[in-house]
């Protein structure tokens, strides 16, 4: 790894661990190598957004160019969102693509995703179905969203109409996460899922 | 901290520049560092929208697409870009102590030379191929063992805990005394690895970290002087147990030594003398037995009271707590023989049987009967020591006594 990619993660991966967004829950980053090129990142759902409450664990890899471009992130846990892929967990942001600027950091990286989650920017998805909700059933999507959070974030709303319909599905031998993926693609409802799962 | 801008007052100035020694090259000034490296600028080049960057750095980032700022993405081309001599001029004063000054490096750099002699610096740490071997916990303050395996580790730790309090308390000497010659920077010279911190923060923390580090410490020899005197306790009484046994096992082979026993009498030179001072001296073995619940028999070397040059060796009856089961008077034979060390041939054995008629034999009533049987003239002194009789300085003297 070049030095200065190395040197750079270095110093601010101490910053992380001293400033005050640590202090107060809700970042945090972790070294997974000694290379300073893997790190595990997490951040936590911002309040008053269905997300409010969960714990998101990130990926960072960071390339031998860094800082010259940006390090590579994507969200481990599973989210629902439309400039998140609830597939891959790959991210769309600007600053992670062509906005990237040299002076930028892992903290203030983190801190970009967190203010994403507050708002997204679904003229700009990442995940069509997940945008299309958002967009014309925001309702349907703020439940969709809080019932993720709470599945795969920690977070502490059960909605147990979600849960109902998924065992429903569940007992007709659908394994969980695709009943919850259909049922969240069709705005929880039942019939149309099965449909899509059957077809 | 050291935060004044280049334009303020002669004082603060003078105040920042001085502060900027200890710690510049642990965090240097925002206004010092490249926002693309987090280092100390080199070779600054100065933005149109007045942002500053080593020349390399922003070199490297320019040659994207749309070149733009790092920081606040405003368009940038290489027009827009200026040697910055006034910063590259406040940088080369600034001066930053060696982060080997744990070690005793005493050098004072300009902060861009730091790597460059770190690489050569008399005091660097040793180096090391990585995961080679485990080095001591307390190789900052200077202890360079090395080891094969945690157990070792561990072990050593344990071991040297006063070893690495005296280095800590060496170091922290060191730091009392840097922080007497006029800066409050003290901690972040143990702590020179950390990345420079953003918002100038005094290293308070840090100080702390110390005092508390040497507060456990402290608390560990207070356990483990405790542990010392309870071990020393320990040992005591063992020590009392162990000559306890040593005296019960003597007695028992006393008693088991069937009637013959071999008295080794030791320092035969000095002992010889004090009985020329004075023949009242005399020297008893201690008792044993002819059997485990046999008559107790002792015997007696002194210089006979008749011939000077004679030693006398006499056996006397002791009393035992069995007197009363055995017949008496003791009848039986007696035979004395003074051992010589290297050839047997030259060893002088007198046999005798007992008397009944004599007093010695009678059954004791005090701790020893007071006469004794044997010979007053065994030996001459002079022959003992002429025919190689003391070994030594000891001399072997067998006793066989069987009851008939």
């Amino acid at each position: 790894m070049a030095n200065i990619a190395a040197q750079r993660i270095k110093r601010e991966f101490k910053e992380v661990i001293k400033s005050e967004e640590v202090a107060k829950c809700a970042i945090r980053v972790e070294l997974l190598n000694d290379t300073f090129t893997e790190l595990k990142g997490e951040i936590a759902g911002p309040p008053d957004t269905p997300y409010e409450g969960g714990t998101f664990v990130l990926e960072i890899k960071v390339p031998e160019t860094y800082p010259f471009n940006p390090p590579k992130v994507r969200f481990v846990t599973k989210i629902w969102h439309p400039n998140i892929s609830s597939v891959t967990g790959a991210i769309c942001l600007d600053i992670l693509k062509d906005q990237w600027a040299a002076a930028m950091t892992l903290r203030t990286v983190l801190l970009s995703l967190q203010a994403l989650l507050s708002a997204a920017e679904p003229d700009d998805p990442q995940d069509a179905v997940v945008a299309k909700q958002y967009k014309e059933n925001n309702e349907m999507f703020q439940i969709t969203a809080r019932h993720w959070t709470n599945v795969y974030a920690g977070g502490p709303n059960i909605n147990k109409d979600c849960d109902d319909k998924i065992r429903r599905l569940a007992d007709m031998g659908i394994e969980e996460h695709q009943a919850r993926v259909a049922l969240s693609s069709y705005d929880w409802e039942l019939e149309r899922a099965t449909e899509q799962l059957f077809s | 901290m050291a935060s004044t801008s280049a334009y303020s007052s002669k004082s603060e100035l003078s105040v920042a520049q001085e502060s900027s020694i200890d710690d510049a090259y642990l965090a240097p000034e925002a206004r010092f560092e490249c926002p693309i490296c987090l280092a100390w600028l080199r070779d600054p080049l100065l933005t149109s929208c007045g942002h500053r960057f080593c020349r390399k750095c922003i070199e490297s980032w320019l040659q994207r697409e749309n070149p733009c700022c790092p920081v606040d993405n405003m368009k940038l081309t290489k027009d827009d870009i200026f040697p910055d001599n006034f910063t590259r001029r406040e940088i080369n004063q600034q001066r930053t102590k060696c982060p080997n000054i744990v070690r005793g490096c005493l050098e004072q750099l300009n902060p861009l030379d730091v790597e460059s002699h770190l690489l050569v610096c008399e005091f660097r740490p040793p180096e090391l191929p990585d995961n080679e071997k485990l080095r001591c916990f307390y190789v900052n303050w200077g202890c360079e063992e090395k080891f094969e395996d945690e157990p070792e580790l561990e072990k050593h730790l344990e071991q040297k805990i006063h070893k690495h309090l005296n280095m800590i308390s060496d170091a922290c000497r060191k730091l009392t005394i840097s922080q007497a010659s006029g800066s409050s920077v003290i901690a972040q010279e143990a702590n020179f690895w950390d990345p420079p911190s953003k918002n100038d923060q005094p290293s308070m923390s840090d100080s702390g970290n110390i005092n508390e580090l040497l507060k456990a410490l402290y608390e560990k020899i207070v356990i483990l002087e405790q542990k010392t005197r309870e071990q020393d306790i320990i040992i005591a009484n063992m020590t009392e147990q162990i000559q306890s046994t040593t005296l019960s096992m003597s007695k028992i082979s006393l008693r088991h030594c069937n009637g013959c026993y071999l008295w080794y009498f030791k320092d035969f030179k000095s002992k010889i003398s004090i009985m020329r001072n004075d023949h009242r001296n005399m020297y008893y073995s201690p008792g044993f037995y002819t059997s485990p619940n046999g008559y107790k028999l002792c015997i007696r070397l002194n210089i006979s009271p008749y011939n000077q040059n004679s030693i006398a060796i006499l056996i006397h009856m002791m009393k035992s707590e069995h007197d009363n089961t055995l017949d008496w008077p003791f009848s039986g034979r007696l035979t004395i023989t003074l051992i010589h060390p290297v050839d047997a041939s030259k060893n002088i054995k007198e046999t005798m049987m007992t008397r009944p008629a004599l007093d010695a034999f009678q059954k004791p009533v005090q701790e020893m009967n007071p006469k004794g049987f044997g010979y007053t003239e065994f030996a001459l002194i002079e022959e003992l020591f002429s025919q190689g009789y003391i070994d030594n300085n000891h001399l072997v003297v067998k006793v066989q006594a069987h009851p008939v």
